[in-house]
């Protein structure tokens, strides 16, 4: 089988030829080269050299055997926040497939970096009991660094590695990894609902998409909209599509949302108007998603509150950011801290 | 930023008639991609009688012309080699991975003379240098508000900074001008100017090789036309227009930023409020000041929505250990230059929120670092003492009792900053 010539590859002839030119033959002399080589050698984009290394992969484990309810299933297996506490909370093993989810906060709370996070644990594999899918990121503010997506996808490569025994292989491959995560940057509003409207071919084409995050869905929608009544026309518009592929393709469709000021006016013989932090957008929108959960700070700790869940109870939980991406809260830093007002009264 | 296409440019996909009743659409006729994208495709149904297929393809075609398309990590990792602009405050540069980023907004937050300007300065000097020397050899739009660039600081700066490439002699004098003319300044006095001139800025940047666009500052003009929106006129018209103008400000500058991939650098004021007379909602940052300090609360000004749009947010802010003067490192104190000012991350999507410490000079801005000003100090200390040694045996001369106190030293004011920002 690895006699098997690279010419009766399923390939783009310019591919080809490069490929014949570059000297390889047979598929066994394609076995030896990663996609990032294999890239730069020939001169094609990492996708592509993925596809062709996959090929071969594919050709050499055909059958897997497994009932079809096991499948179904996985399928279903939702996506870690690499938080445990956040994952009982979203109902036990992380954020559903099949639904919206909606993760609302105050600028720094860290969403786009749980973003990066479900980005990279989509793809935990399945005897790691993780969905083993892949995802998409689109990017409104322009905020997503692949900096710092490749270190969370090292620290948790590491951990996994560090937690499974048995394995001799890695369990996952850093740039498989990288190039199973598909972002594109949106620019305006426009932009934003046109690549809805065509992103089920792009599903078809990926059928392991398991992960669709929109960070953020309000930064577009939040200005120029002099008329409210077609602003909000346009977002159920978007959630009906997201509902739709959410369950038709089996997706986790995560969400995140900007806070607005909202002002309470408390009449005139009052002295002070209230003011409150709310997740934008209104009040219709926050009908669309299934789980809302908001963020914020309490007292220097990241806090997670479900606000809004059909069946989950409403909870609050802790949770950190750190240079590997989204942990749970170690309550040691806090006693370190206390420690220290203590001996330094500050 | 019209990114908003003509629909008669589809016309042999979507077929004269098609667009011809988009066209008769009633009351706004429906021209453009943006028109068109503002219409559900029920609306069209009804409108223009098209079969629900029909209304549902004449979207699809017309998105598939304007979507964006999607880019593997694996790609953009290897597409942007050197994707951040050192700012040569090494602290800062190692918490960012090598410095501001590019193809997006990173704010300065401060209070006056915190040193917003200076920091804009020598990052618009090192801009034009070559990339041997860390720069990144192109040009820069310096888009000035504040009435605050000054041309002669700059050389200054670079003097101070590069004494051998920017000296005295012929090649110095001609690098010095080839560094000045390639920082290009805009005065604009109107937010409304602003606005339009990010319009045009695309020109600007292609014929001037522009590689760091620079607004200081943002909030001035927005501060200034729609003073105290909430006091005067409650919460409704002005302060929503305001936050408005921002966010198309904020959009046309994340444009820029993402479309020439090129560092935008932004600079804002600070605002105190009064604790007890917060009207608006606590701060959503992780408090700059602990909280249980006494007096005003400092904060950025320009509220929660304009703070969503920056991708990356620095404060600067004076050094403040003499307020808190119950601390008990008054020894510590004389190691602490008076002019000591510090600098710390409080959004970025790839940092921690960490804290530096900078002095300005004549060579711009310089960090500040601990450990090698205790070691100075030490080394003043030690030769008061045993006076200066041989060279040779100095390695096994030091007495053991200054090792210990440079330990001890280093050893406070690593717990020092650990205690306040821990
Ligand atoms: N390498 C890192 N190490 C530790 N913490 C980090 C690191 N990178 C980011 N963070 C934390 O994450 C925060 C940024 O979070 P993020 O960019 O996800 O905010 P956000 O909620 O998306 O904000 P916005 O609403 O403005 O988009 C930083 O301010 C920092 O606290
Ligand atoms: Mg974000």
């Amino acid at each position: 089988m690895s006699a098997r010539l690279v010419s009766s590859l399923n390939l783009r002839p310019s591919t080809r030829t490069k490929l014949q030119k570059a000297g390889f033959q047979t598929v066994k002399d394609l076995q030896e080269t990663t996609p990032i080589e294999l890239s730069k050698e020939i001169g094609i984009s990492n996708n592509e050299a993925l596809n062709i290394l996959q090929q071969i992969k594919k050709n050499k484990v055909t059958s897997i055997s497994a009932s079809e309810a096991l499948q179904q299933e996985r399928k279903l297996c939702p996506i870690s926040t690499s938080c445990e506490a956040m994952d009982q909370m979203l109902g036990g093993r992380g954020v559903p497939v099949g639904k919206i989810t909606e993760f609302c906060g105050a600028p720094g709370m860290g969403k786009t970096q749980l973003g990066m996070q479900l980005c990279v644990n989509v793809q935990i594999p399945q005897n790691l009991s993780g969905p083993e899918g892949e995802a998409i990121f689109i990017d409104t503010e322009g905020s997503f660094i692949a900096q710092r997506a490749a270190e969370i996808a090292r620290a948790t490569i590491n951990k996994l590695n560090e937690n499974s025994v048995t394995e001799c292989d890695p369990p996952m491959n850093f740039d498989i990894v990288m190039s199973k995560i598909y972002v594109s940057k949106v620019h305006n509003c426009d932009e934003l609902i046109a690549l809805i409207k065509v992103l089920d071919e792009f599903l078809q084409e990926h059928p392991r998409v398991k992960l669709l995050v929109i960070d953020s869905i309000a930064f577009h929608f939040r200005q120029q909209f002099d008329d409210m009544a077609l602003r909000t026309r346009l977002l159920n518009g978007l959630a009906q599509d997201l509902n739709k592929f959410a369950q038709s393709y089996e997706l986790a469709v995560v969400l995140f949302n900007q806070m607005t000021t909202k002002f309470i006016i408390s009449g005139k013989y009052n002295l002070k108007d209230q003011a409150a932090l709310v997740p934008a957008l209104g009040e219709s929108w926050g009908h669309q998603c299934t789980n809302r959960i908001v963020l914020y700070w309490r007292n220097e700790i990241r806090c997670a509150q479900l606000v809004k869940s059909p069946s989950l109870q409403e909870t609050t939980v802790h949770y950190q950011i750190n240079s590997t991406g989204v942990r749970d809260y170690q309550a040691d830093s806090l006693n370190s801290k206390r420690r220290w007002e203590e001996l330094y009264d500050i | 930023m019209s990114s908003t296409r003509k629909l008669t440019r589809l016309n042999p996909k979507l077929g004269k008639k098609t667009i011809y009743k988009l066209n008769s659409f009633p009351r706004t006729p429906v021209n453009t991609t943006k028109e068109l994208f503002s219409r559900t495709e029920l609306e069209l149904v009804e409108c223009c009688n098209f079969k629900v297929e029909t209304a549902r393809n004449i979207q699809k075609r017309a998105a598939k012309w304007i979507v964006p398309e999607f880019v593997s990590v694996l790609d953009m990792m290897t597409e942007n080699n050197s994707p951040f602009l050192a700012t040569s405050l090494k602290g800062l540069d190692e918490a960012l991975s090598g410095g501001i980023p590019f193809s997006s907004i990173t704010e300065l937050v401060g209070p006056t003379r915190s040193g917003k300007t200076q920091l804009c300065l020598t990052l618009s000097m090192l801009t034009t240098l070559p990339e041997t020397m860390g720069g990144l050899g192109g040009g820069v739009c310096y888009i000035d508000t504040e009435r605050s660039f000054n041309a002669d600081r700059l050389i200054v700066i670079a003097e101070n900074r590069f004494p051998q490439y920017f000296g005295k002699d012929e090649r110095g004098q001609a690098n010095l001008d080839k560094m000045t003319s390639s920082i290009h300044k805009m005065d604009i006095t109107s937010s409304k100017e602003l606005t339009k001139r990010l319009d045009e800025l695309q020109e600007f940047i292609i014929e001037n090789d522009v590689k760091l666009l620079i607004v200081d500052s943002i909030g001035s003009l927005v501060r200034k036309e729609y003073q105290n929106p909430v006091k005067k006129c409650g919460w409704g018209g002005p302060l929503m227009e305001r936050n408005d103008i921002l966010l198309q400000q904020a959009s046309k500058l994340k444009y820029l930023a993402e479309s020439f991939r090129i560092p935008v650098v932004v600079t804002n004021q600070v605002i105190t409020r009064n604790r007890s007379e917060t009207v608006l909602p606590r701060e959503c940052f992780r408090p700059i000041k602990k909280s249980r300090e006494e007096g005003p609360e400092v904060t950025a000004a320009l509220g929660n929505t304009w703070a969503h749009s920056v991708t990356t947010r620095i404060m600067m802010n004076k050094f403040h250990i003499r307020n808190l003067s119950n601390l008990k490192f008054t020894i510590l104190n004389d190691l602490f230059p008076p002019n000591l000012q510090e600098l710390t991350i409080v959004k970025s999507p790839i940092a921690a929120n960490i804290t530096i410490y900078y002095t300005i000079e004549n060579e711009g801005i310089v960090e500040f670092v601990y450990s090698e000003n205790i070691e100075k100090e030490d080394k003043r200390q030690q030769e008061e003492e045993i006076g200066p040694m041989e060279e040779t045996d100095k390695s096994d001369a030091v007495p053991s009792q200054s090792l210990d106190k440079k330990k001890r030293k280093s050893d406070v004011a690593e717990w020092f900053i650990s205690a306040l920002w821990a």
